[in-house]
């Protein structure tokens, strides 16, 4: 896939065949776009806030704050 | 994008001869945060993100704008996006600003674990910069409402206890179980539906048997069809990513979604439709072309050959500068995108004061307020061109600057 620096093509499965366009060199929103977090639905449960807070005490000692 | 952007400011800025001093204040962001973060990967490496969050502009509320995963999301692009995002909300009545932001990475690149601790940690890198009073992101592109879930749950966990509820409208565009909004799927697809029928009303043209044809059946693109199939209006021909279908004597609408459903999302092969060539669409004898998948697909090229007499603007800039002189003399009208596509952020709005409020509205509650607030914006868009004698682009352009610069004329400039 060419690298379309300035559009949202360059990461979008359609891009080899879109229908859409030929021009695919500064597209910044498509409602056909591929859409990555969409095609894998395996979401983790979301967390409550006080089992985020329990998690983030208990990482606390685990992981480096470095920002 | 960024030329682009200014140059719809400009011409409307121009013709409301707008105060050179708050034109100065219009031109330039508020706040551009850059930041560098790090995040551990799942074979244990770190990797610093960049990311960034552009505050245009805050004269009337709260920033307000989608944060987007990927690799062209860079300074450039936030402002452009930031900006558009101040006309927009400006423009629909809202008590909001504009904002715009994201990571810059390629999303496919990440596991599902990665992606949810690089959002968590650009949550936490942005602080205090983002909140339910000053700035609230939403879903974009590579985003979604789980995007917006982990937001929630980071930016609530960094509050005390007794503050963490009080935070549910941080972002917009939540799951439902998340506190997200009824009717929030279809929002701007029935903003699309529901502008061509305030502009049908307006030319008294009835909605009845009138052929429209959709380009992109996404999200837009299906509930606007949706709604136009309810109300009467026969589809008669659709463009995906994967080709253009066509049948003159109509399409229907949850038939075609329950193929595509069953076909990997594509429209090629319903048994109901024939195929046709892509470069014909735009041409196709119809009544209304609803262009709802990206931009600068109505061009000086096919502009000629359009015969519907109402283009509404479901995607962001479909129509480039020249198409649309060529249309507009034509005696073709254009519902703009701005004004067109604007149910979504309504719809978010919603979300955020149900959050603010404690309150949960039923479906219908949030399409009626849905349907006020748009023939709102529809009938002063509709004032304006009438009499400043101008197409309803720059009309409602000049909507959302006048609100702004009353805004600033009222409130003066500190200190």
């Amino acid at each position: 896939m060419k690298n379309y620096s300035r559009s949202i093509c360059s990461t979008c499965s359609h891009a080899l065949y879109c229908s859409l366009t030929t021009d695919m060199s500064n597209i910044n929103s498509c409602s056909e776009y591929a859409h990555y977090l969409d095609e894998n639905k395996d979401y983790p449960p979301v967390q409550s806030a006080e089992k985020g807070r329990a998690a983030q005490q208990k990482n606390e000692s685990q992981e480096l704050v470095l920002n | 994008m960024l030329d682009n952007v200014m140059r719809q400011f400009d011409n409307a800025a121009d013709i409301i001869d707008l105060n050179v001093n708050i034109r100065k204040i219009l031109e330039v962001t508020n706040n551009e945060f850059v930041v560098h973060f790090p995040v551990r990967m799942d074979n244990g490496e770190i990797e610093i993100f960049t990311g960034y969050r552009v505050q245009h502009n805050n004269a009337l509320g709260p920033y307000k704008g989608g944060l987007r995963y990927h690799p062209t999301v860079d300074i450039d692009a936030a402002r452009a996006l930031a900006m558009w995002m101040t006309w927009k909300t400006s423009l629909a009545g809202l008590p909001y600003g504009g904002a715009k932001g994201g990571i810059q990475l390629d999303p496919t690149k990440y596991s599902q674990a990665e992606l949810e601790r690089i959002t968590r940690r650009f949550t936490y890198a942005l602080g205090d910069n983002i909140g339910p009073e000053l700035d609230i992101p939403a879903p974009d592109v590579n985003t979604n409402p789980q995007t917006m879930a982990w937001i929630l749950d980071t930016y609530m966990s960094t509050k005390s206890p007794a503050e963490r509820s009080t935070n549910m409208h941080v972002v917009t565009g939540k799951p439902l179980g998340a506190g997200g909004s009824e009717g929030r799927d279809r929002a701007t697809g029935y903003g699309v539906f529901l502008t061509i029928k305030l502009w049908a009303e307006n030319k008294k043209v009835d909605l009845k048997d009138k052929k429209f044809i959709v380009q992109g059946f996404g999200n837009v693109g299906y509930w606007a069809a949706h709604f136009l199939e309810k109300e009467g209006a026969i589809m008669s021909a659709v463009q995906d990513a994967y080709g253009s279908i066509v049948n003159e004597n109509g399409i229907s609408v949850e038939k075609l979604l329950a193929f595509t459903q069953a076909n990997k999302g594509s429209i090629l092969g319903f048994s109901d439709a024939i195929s046709i060539d892509n470069t014909d669409f735009f041409g196709l004898d119809c009544d209304i072309i609803i262009p709802a998948a990206l931009g600068n697909q109505i061009t000086a090229e096919n502009a000629p050959r359009i015969k519907a007499y109402l283009i509404a603007e479901g995607a962001n800039g479909p129509t480039d500068v020249e198409a649309e002189e060529i249309m507009l003399k034509k005696g073709i009208d254009i519902i703009p995108d701005i004004l067109c596509n604007s149910g979504g952020v309504i719809g978010s709005y919603f979300e955020w004061l149900q959050n603010r409020n404690g309150e949960i509205w039923q479906l219908d509650e949030v399409m009626s307020k849905l349907e006020k607030k748009l023939k709102d914006s529809f009938s002063k868009v509709m004032q304006t061109s009438k009499s400043r004698k101008v197409d309803m682009r720059t009309a409602a352009f000049i909507i959302a600057i006048e609100r702004l610069e009353e805004a600033y004329v009222q409130r003066g400039i500190f200190p």
